[in-house]
């Protein structure tokens, strides 16, 4: 009996620590840690980076296809006022000389056309 | 900052006056405007016409034609209106139009007036050293009023040919025919 009282004493003791044991356990934290620590600040401020720049090329490329999207249809409006300017020209062009035409044929019919 | 000012309302006064210059005949168009059921207003300056240059293309007959009049041009202005009623312009706005088509920078070679049917029908071109600068056109029908003016060298047998599409019988605007309508017109 008396013997397993002392084996659970011993068993129950406070180990004794070793002088510098704790210093030597906070010493060895920095060294654990802080790589891991280093690297997830690193990642982060290369991915904030990454989005800073995926951000930027695409608000510059969505300004160029917006510009070239307006410039074509500034192209396209200009191309189609001159196509209908032109024939607007050209008709009432046609229809003035078919006019002179038809006065000259006319002439002797009393018309009331003045040329 | 007095200097400043002025160099602004110059400017201003500037621009004002360039925006004047479109199209020959000062006068105030937003009458007609207002009263018109359908309104074609064409402002084609030299770098809008450059820009329709590029979108023209090189395959469509029609479009290649408009290519090469309008490489040379400074600007094509056209305004045209369709009206419910006869009456909107008066004939004092017909001779405004012609006053200001003052001889000898520009040279009737069309006019037509007739009684009896209320068309009026007016073609003056501007020449410089014998070469044709510029067009302007009155076409006054009782409902409608069209303006065209082109600022530039101008083929007009090119310009006759694109109106086919509006059904209208291509004419021969070969340059005999022009001088002697030319000279019709000279003798009003």
């Amino acid at each position: 009996m008396k013997d397993f009282e002392d084996q659970l004493r011993d068993a129950l003791r406070t180990p004794e620590v070793p002088t510098g044991f704790a210093n030597r356990v906070m010493a060895k934290l920095p060294e654990a840690y802080p790589v891991r620590m280093q690297r997830t600040a690193v990642f982060r401020r290369v991915a904030l980076w990454a989005a800073a720049v995926v951000i930027c090329v695409g608000t510059v490329t969505g300004w160029q296809v917006e510009r070239a999207h307006e410039e074509r249809a500034r192209g396209e409006k200009a191309r189609e006022e001159v196509m209908l300017a032109l024939r607007i020209a050209g008709n009432k062009l046609n229809h003035a000389e078919s006019r002179v035409k038809q006065a000259t044929v006319d002439d002797g019919l009393g018309n009331g056309e003045e040329r | 900052m007095k200097v400043l000012l002025r160099i602004a309302v110059l400017l201003l006064a500037g621009a004002s006056l360039a925006g004047a210059q479109e199209l020959p005949w000062k006068m105030n168009l937003d009458k007609f405007a207002s009263q018109a059921t359908e309104t074609v207003d064409v402002t084609l300056d030299s770098n809008m016409l450059n820009l329709a240059r590029n979108f023209l293309s090189d395959k469509d007959k029609d479009q290649r034609e408009a290519k090469e009049i309008v490489t040379q041009l400074k600007g094509i202005y056209v305004r045209s209106y369709e009206f419910d009623k006869s009456g909107v312009y008066s004939e004092a706005d017909i001779e405004s139009f012609r006053a200001q088509l003052k001889a000898p920078e520009w040279n009737r070679i069309v006019g037509v007036h007739s009684k009896h049917d209320g068309e009026n029908d007016y073609v003056y071109v501007r020449l410089a050293g014998g070469k044709m600068t510029g067009l302007a056109v009155i076409a006054a029908e009782p409902k409608e009023l069209t303006l065209v003016y082109i600022d530039g060298p101008i083929d007009l047998q090119k310009i006759s040919a694109l109106s086919g599409e509006f059904g209208v019988p291509k004419m021969d605007y070969g340059h005999a025919k022009v001088d002697d309508t030319h000279k019709k017109g000279d003798a009003q």
